[in-house]
């Protein structure tokens, strides 16, 4: 009885009008996509230039960003084409997305990524002119990924991008490793013994970062040059704490061996797991040690590899990063696999 | 009867789908890009461009040469190519990679002629004329 009343009521609570279609927020206007219309119909139409061009989910034009949690609304031919560290950004391809629930709608470059608050736990010198900067927070990342850092003084504020270098689950802190230029706003900071102070961490931003798909492949092949070695440190860390059963190269070049840094945590590591084959190379020639002399392009172009099944993150100058994403495609890398981060001046 | 059918549904299959749709489309684009790279007549008009970026296009635009969905309209394509003061020896060299990736993908000449001939369709646009 009590349970036919039950059945009664939740029936009687169906609506009898149809639910309004779901809308989109994009740049502060609410769009109603029709019901045949998708988000990249719905913004074209409004008058927004969204870039496209095949319409079906081949091209990939149309790129857009919705919050984590509204992703799983919208259809799953939005996201497959998409890697797996794109959807995991909250990537989606506009012309196959038609609307379940309403979402919050971006371009890849005007997403807002959260603010949060950091303490300096501690600063130490890892080479001549390289700091690791230690951080207690409380957000989830991936290695890989940067953050922009800001910070507030007497002289105004500003505002840098790094490459978090810590393994979140392995790490006590968020760690950053940055170099310090004289004269520039950080080697300043510096100066005023910021341990304990509290710094604005914005991000995290960023999808060169290991899924699944790269632990999938024969080889991975980690490449950077200076401080381009922070976000491989974590990289590296973290492939092989997922137990990844390809063959792994680290490649780290530095002008001259002052520039290298880390070098007995490297080689530790390198100990530690056969798998992992470190090449610490130097362009100019210097006291020996440790490492060797070497064009890092034709190093890399000389390796021993299938490239085709090979997973590449690359990390240092925007130049070098171009260079060698081109020396690794015409060695048969699919574009697909390969992973940049590259450091602009600023 | 039924094989008439399906002799005509086939005929009718388009590039892009025969090497099996939008999956199948980065490996073609990246063996289209490698050509166009290593080619010394037009290699030097990549110098500069994020490759990431370049392969997007170029994937728009192979799905579009193969006979696969687009929105093409001619209008990016012109604004894209336009400073860049290209002759036909140009685009026969972009033309030349295309027939190569797809003689690589050991797709039958009938269907070569018909990306060819999409892809000759957009010469004014690239040409700027």
């Amino acid at each position: 009885m009590v349970f036919a009343k039950l059945v009664k009521g939740l029936f009687s609570r169906q609506p009898k009008t149809q639910a309004p279609p779901p809308s989109l927020m994009f740049r502060g206007q609410k769009i109603t996509p029709g019901s045949e219309e998708t988000v990249l119909d719905a913004l074209l139409g409004a008058g927004f230039p969204i870039p496209n061009s095949c319409h079906a989910g081949a091209c990939q034009s149309c790129v857009l960003v919705t919050d984590q949690s509204a992703l799983v609304t919208l259809p799953i031919a939005s996201r497959e084409p998409l890697t797996e560290a794109e959807q995991a950004q909250g990537m989606f391809l506009a012309c196959c997305a038609k609307l379940t629930a309403p979402i919050n709608v971006y371009l890849p470059s005007e997403k807002q990524h959260p603010s949060h608050q950091a303490k300096v736990e501690a600063i130490e010198p890892l080479n001549g002119n390289v700091v690791r900067l230690s951080l207690t927070t409380g957000f989830d990342y991936q290695p890989g990924q940067f953050i922009n850092m800001g910070i507030t003084n007497q002289q105004g504020h500003w505002q840098r991008s790094y490459s978090l270098a810590s393994v979140p689950g392995l790490d006590e802190h968020l760690e950053l490793q940055v170099k310090v230029i004289e004269g520039g706003e950080f080697s300043h900071w510096l100066q005023q013994s910021p341990v304990g102070q509290i710094v604005t961490l914005e991000g995290p931003h960023g999808h060169c970062f290991l899924t699944e798909e790269h632990l999938e492949s024969k080889h991975l092949l980690l490449i950077g040059i200076g401080t381009g070695l922070a976000p491989l440190w974590g990289i590296v860390r973290r492939a092989l704490l997922q137990n990844y059963s390809g063959s792994l190269h680290l490649i780290v070049a530095a002008r001259e061996p002052e520039g290298l840094y880390l070098i007995d945590e490297l080689q530790q590591l390198a100990q530690q797991n056969p798998q992992l084959h470190l090449s610490l190379l130097v362009q100019e020639a210097g006291p020996s040690g440790p490492w060797q002399q070497a064009d890092i392009y034709e190093f890399v172009r000389s390796l021993d590899i299938d490239f085709s099944r090979a997973a590449l993150f690359l990390a240092g100058s925007e130049n070098f990063v171009q260079k060698m994403k081109k020396t690794a495609f015409m060695k048969g890398c699919p574009m697909r696999n390969i992973n940049a981060d590259a450091f602009i001046k600023s | 009867m039924f094989g008439l059918f399906k002799k005509k549904k086939d005929v009718e299959k388009s590039v892009f789908e025969k090497l099996g749709g939008a999956a199948a489309i980065d490996a073609a684009v990246d063996i289209f890009y490698r050509k166009v790279l290593a080619d010394d007549r037009i290699s030097h008009f990549f110098d500069s461009v994020d490759m990431a970026n370049q392969h997007a296009k170029q994937k728009a635009f192979l799905t579009m040469a193969f006979g696969g969905p687009n929105a093409y309209t001619g209008k990016d394509m012109r604004e894209a190519h336009k400073h860049l003061s290209l002759t036909e020896e140009h685009f026969g060299a972009v033309a030349e990679a295309l027939v190569g990736t797809l003689q690589e993908l050991k797709v039958p000449q009938a269907d070569i002629d018909a990306v060819v001939t999409i892809a000759v369709s957009v010469k004014d646009d690239v040409l700027n004329r």
